[in-house]
């Protein structure tokens, strides 16, 4: 299990990280979200040990993080970390064998992951050959070639074709089958709905919001109803709890105030003519986030 | 820990080496350095307009002066040895020897009378002659007027021996350990500054330019994350000195390797050998002295010296490219690593100007120049054995004094990403 236990990390006068604290158990995948600057970045450096938090502590299996304990991190930055002069092999050896892997280890493991991401005729090739889809392929291997316990992905998709997003995605999802801790940051909310079951919003480096993704979307009583009927905008605006009405292509989207008037809507609906759809639906991670972040952020 | 700085030493000097830039580099010194040494010989294979015989021709207004020129540019030429062929005939016909000149190679000239100056001169060609020869007609002209001139005073062979053998001056010291041979600086430093001086110096540039792009490489691709979360920064940085160490050593070592072949490929050689000599010269001279046994005692300490500079240029490089996040920041940043070597150079080569300067030799104490300075003060016999141990101690300080200071800017350098408040940030470092 990782814990993170009241840690806060000061960069002279500035508090990038203020008491953080969350734990994150085997097998499960955990989003730390949050906009530029927030402190995702300070927080991922300091499980990995690249920077000594000012107070509080981290753990991994209950040992603090030192040297001994990163050859069981796979981390992927954000931006590339790739040595774009040497060959796909040569990096692999040479990240693995940092992980204290063993070259015939490496190989062979290296050889199995690029035949999972189809591109097996890429082991000799130089990194800076590579396109950007096949490069992220590349260093998302060399974040979980050596089977780490702790996974820390920053932005795992960026410059991936849907494809291969749901490619990475099955590889994510077999790794938290078989006990891998995930740490998942990204800005694409529709990524972290995917498959993070528990999420932590950062901004200025406070936490605002915690929790399971149910719990945090049963927070908020404000819902959406996507609508197929012979209705008019001017109708539905007139009705109560209605706070706006968008038309999008041949659906109407409503926006509620609370969801204890969707019985009325619903009501009113009914009576309408030609009436195919009306779906009831939880504010998105997107939308909660823009809300609590955006609002922060324009202060 | 210990198994992975192995590796990253092994990595990245092996890196260092498989790299097509080395191989080529050293193709080219290998080319560079064996045909310096047997340049005279590569000229004459290749051959040339000195393959023709330059036709001499003498017209003679004075009647006695064409044998003595005849005897005189022979002897001449085995002194010079211009390796030029020649013939030299006398022509009684002006005009027609005029109209013989059709190539640059035919040269015609004339001795008349004069009173004033014992002979004049006059050369005509068809277009520029070969300038060894030129050196060679005008050396000899000069030396006929000598001998004509002696003719003239009625002076006999014993008073011209007398006339023209060297006065030996005769020198003596009131400081001990001075000998004549150590004030012949200038002949040592012709052979101490391309041998010793300049190869140290470009050394120097090379592990400081080394160490820079590679740490730079790392952090701007920011595999620099990666490979700190795995090894410390300490064990990172010393991986890096080492193998850049290792590296110039061995660059070093190829350095002799070629000029060793170069010498054995003029070994063969049964030409007049002018850098046999010229090396010949300066070991009697030296040798003379008893300077040779002192300099074969000297080198073990003077490459201690040397190493242990290379070792601190090349902890400040690797500290200032810690801080820097691209090479155009850090050949900013290196500037005054560039200034202080290469002040120890031009210190170096000029030391023989300013001898007994108390200036320079105080300057040879000082770290990072005293590796350069030194050689020649040494040679000269400026310095002694103390002197270098002195330096070195010196040097060893400083070295402590970079790695205990140095680490300290290099942990807090490595990830930092941005160019701004360079100096501040290192100042802020050595506070924590």
């Amino acid at each position: 299990m990782l814990k993170v236990k009241n840690v806060t990390k000061f960069y002279d006068d500035f508090k990038a990280v203020d008491n953080l604290s969350f734990e994150v158990k085997e097998g499960e995948i955990f989003g730390l979200l949050g906009a530029n600057g927030a402190g995702k970045t300070t927080t991922f450096r300091m499980i990995m040990n690249l920077l000594d938090p000012t107070s509080g502590e981290i753990t991994l299996n209950d040992k603090k993080i030192d040297y001994d304990v990163t050859d069981d991190i796979g981390f992927l930055t954000e931006e590339r970390s790739l040595l774009l002069k040497l060959t796909v092999k040569e990096l692999m050896i040479y990240y693995g064998t940092l992980k204290s892997m063993k070259k015939d280890e490496i190989i062979s493991e290296l050889k199995k992951w690029l035949k999972r991401f189809k591109i097996e005729e890429y082991e000799n090739k130089k990194i800076k050959e590579l396109s950007k889809g096949n490069k992220q392929k590349i260093q998302f291997i060399s974040s979980i070639i050596h089977k780490p316990k702790l996974l820390i992905l920053d932005e795992p998709f960026s410059g991936l074709d849907p494809i291969n997003v749901d490619m990475f995605i099955d590889v994510i999802n077999e790794l938290k089958d078989k006990g891998t801790i995930i740490i998942f940051s990204s800005h694409q909310m529709n990524h972290v709905e995917l498959f993070c079951e528990k999420l932590l919003i950062l901004d200025h480096g406070k936490t605002i919001i915690e929790g399971t993704l149910k719990d945090i979307k049963s927070r908020y009583d404000e819902r959406k109803i996507l609508i197929k009927a012979d209705v008019t905008k001017a109708e539905l605006s007139k009705l109560e709890g209605v706070k706006s009405v968008v038309i999008k292509g041949d659906e109407i989207e409503l926006n509620i105030s609370n969801k204890k008037h969707v019985k009325d809507i619903f009501k009113f609906i009914s009576k309408c003519k030609n009436v195919t759809k009306f779906e009831v639906v939880e504010l998105s991670l997107h939308e909660i986030f823009t809300r609590e972040v955006g609002g922060n952020n324009e202060r | 820990m210990k198994d992975k700085f192995w590796f990253l030493t092994k990595n990245s000097l092996s890196k260092k080496i498989k790299n097509k830039t080395f191989l080529i580099v050293n193709i080219l010194l290998l080319v560079a350095l064996v045909a310096l040494i047997n340049i005279d010989k590569i000229v004459l294979a290749f051959g040339g307009n000195f393959n023709e015989v330059n036709n001499i021709m003498v017209v003679d207004k004075t009647e006695n002066t064409y044998d003595i020129f005849k005897e005189v540019i022979d002897s001449e030429e085995t002194i010079i040895d211009t390796g030029l062929k020649y013939k030299v005939t006398k022509i009684d016909d002006e005009d027609k020897a005029k109209k013989d000149i059709k190539k640059d190679e035919d040269i015609l000239i004339i001795f008349n009378e004069d009173d004033e100056n014992i002979i004049s001169v006059k050369m005509i060609t068809y277009g520029y002659i070969n300038s060894n020869m030129y050196q060679l007609i005008n050396t000899s002209i000069n030396a006929s007027k000598q001998i004509l001139a002696m003719e003239k005073l009625n002076i006999n062979e014993e008073d011209l021996a007398k006339i023209n053998n060297p006065i030996n001056i005769e020198r003596e010291y009131i400081e001990e350990g001075k000998n004549k041979n150590e004030e012949n600086q200038e002949l040592i430093m012709s052979v101490v500054t391309p041998i010793v001086i300049f190869p140290f110096f470009m050394l120097i540039l090379l592990v400081v330019q080394m160490i820079g792009a590679e740490i730079n490489e790392e952090k701007s691709t920011r595999s620099m994350e990666i490979i700190i979360s795995n090894v410390s920064p300490k064990v990172h940085f010393f991986s890096k000195i080492l193998a850049a160490n290792l590296f110039v050593i061995i660059q070093a070592l190829l350095l002799f390797l070629y000029s060793g072949i170069g010498i054995l490929l003029r070994g063969g050689s049964v030409q007049t050998d002018q850098i046999n000599e010229m090396v010949g010269d300066i070991t009697s001279k030296v040798d003379a002295s008893g300077m040779l046994s002192n300099i074969i005692n000297y080198i073990p300490i003077v490459l201690v010296l040397m190493l242990v500079t290379l070792l601190g240029y090349s902890l400040l490089a690797g500290i200032l490219a810690s801080m820097t996040t691209n090479m155009e920041d850090f050949q900013q940043l290196q500037t005054p690593i560039m200034v202080i070597s290469l002040v120890g150079f031009y210190l170096s080569v000029m030391s023989s100007m300013f001898e007994g300067s108390l200036f320079i030799r105080i300057l040879s104490y000082v770290p990072f120049i005293s590796a350069i300075l030194s050689p020649s003060l040494l040679l000269t016999g400026v310095i002694g054995l103390k002197d270098i141990i002195i330096s070195i101690l010196l040097m060893v300080i400083v070295v402590y004094l970079l790695i205990k200071y140095g680490l300290k800017i290099y942990k807090e350098g490595i990830l930092n990403y941005s160019s701004n408040n360079l100096w501040k940030k290192m100042i802020k470092a050595l506070k924590n």
